[in-house]
């Protein structure tokens, strides 16, 4: 691929999903500096991959993929070595009330709450959760992270069961 | 979701967050780029360097001095290092089809499922975590046996005033080690948690569960 096409190709990317990339970032990285390090290291390994680019999938899943596979890098970096726990959203739902952290925010911004329990999941289930979050159907979901439709379906009756339990007790109306 | 309490727009409230208005230009992310390929030709590069200068070192070594039960001990545990970064060297150049033009590991992220994406990047960092382990510990014994050769005699050999730093060295070892180990341990229980997760997935994708008709 010539340099001119990565770059048209980068720079749509960039438009488009630009947003989505720093939401992604947040989501994966709390810590202001790092998530600035880890958005850099996306849209490094996108120019990169664009490269290469086929037309065998749509450049949503191609970004998705990216971003979401580097990010995944990432925390698998960081959990080597510091010693909290990521959890499933099956062990989410299934934690007692006086042990989540997220239930004693009451009065914080909804939106830090989604983050708290985001920053929770173990990264597979972190990308389901975004990519819903994103509104991508079940179908684009199951394409860009590998696992089965009927298991993102399951996932996302999950993710709906927590958010709703977490919200409406939490105090957010 | 009738039975359910008032439900937020949780889809609403995640996409119209605040953003930092941080887009990166082209000849941004083109510099990063050059920086960041620059960076893995001087790292391979000064591999290679230390490779060859490994070489000469223990070349010269073995060739002119005397040799005693210590400097034998010495060359040896010289010779393992050097191997184990030949070894290494390979490594990086076998995982690389072209280790100066660009990077395969951001394509490959793009073409490849995040599960077996993470799978792949578990294993590697495992293998990673490993990697070191039996070599540190083949340098530990050699070490061992030299440290204690040295002070069983009490010959006037000036590579014993090297004795204080290999003790040294040594203690750096052990210390790695462990936090390999501690690190590989991490990594292989996330390892099983995956395989628990992948099965979890191949016995819900034969059938439809009642939250998947609940879905539809």
């Amino acid at each position: 691929m010539g340099v001119s096409a990565q770059e048209d190709l980068y720079k749509e990317a960039t438009q488009t999903y630009g947003a989505t990339l720093q939401r992604l970032a947040r989501a994966y990285e709390s810590d202001p500096d790092k998530r600035r390090d880890l958005l850099q290291d996306i849209h490094l390994a996108l120019w990169l991959s664009l490269e290469k680019y086929e037309a065998r999938c749509s450049l949503r899943t191609w970004v998705y993929r990216v971003a979401h596979n580097t990010a995944t890098s990432h925390v698998i970096r960081q959990h080597r070595t510091n010693s909290r726990e990521l959890f499933s959203l099956e062990q989410i739902e299934a934690m007692p009330d006086g042990v989540n952290p997220a239930r004693d925010a009451g009065d914080r911004m909804a939106i830090e709450r989604l983050f708290e329990l985001i920053h929770q999941l173990k990264p597979l289930e972190r990308d389901v959760m975004l990519l819903y979050l994103e509104d991508l159907d079940a179908a684009t979901i199951a394409e860009i992270t590998g696992i089965s439709a009927v298991h993102v379906r399951v996932q996302i009756h999950r993710i709906k069961v927590i958010l709703t339990r977490r919200f409406h007790k939490g105090g957010h109306s | 979701m009738s039975s359910q309490p008032h439900e937020p727009d949780f889809k609403n409230i995640w996409q119209n967050q605040e953003t930092e208005k941080v887009i990166m230009s082209v000849e941004e992310v083109r510099f990063n780029a050059r920086k960041y390929l620059r960076r893995k030709k001087r790292d391979l590069i000064a591999r290679s360097a230390f490779v060859v200068l490994a070489a000469a070192s223990i070349g010269i070594f073995l060739t002119n001095a005397r040799f005693t039960s210590l400097r034998f001990v010495a060359g040896m545990v010289m010779a393992t290092l050097l191997t184990s970064t030949v070894w290494n060297l390979l490594r990086v150049y076998r995982s690389s089809e072209r280790p100066w033009s660009s990077n395969r590991s951001a394509p490959n992220a793009a073409m490849t499922s995040c599960i077996e994406f993470y799978r792949s990047e578990l294993e590697r960092y495992l293998a990673y975590a490993g990697l070191p382990a039996w070599q540190l510990v083949t340098v530990l014994v050699i070490i061992g046996w030299m440290t204690r050769d040295a002070l069983t005699r009490n010959s006037t050999d000036p590579f014993r005033l090297m004795l204080p730093y290999v003790l040294l060295a040594a203690a750096g070892l052990v210390m790695l080690v462990a936090v390999r180990k501690f690190q590989a341990r991490r990594i292989q229980d996330d390892i099983d948690a995956l395989e628990v997760f992948e099965n979890e997935i191949h016995a819900g994708g034969s059938h439809d569960t009642a939250a998947d008709k609940h879905e539809k």
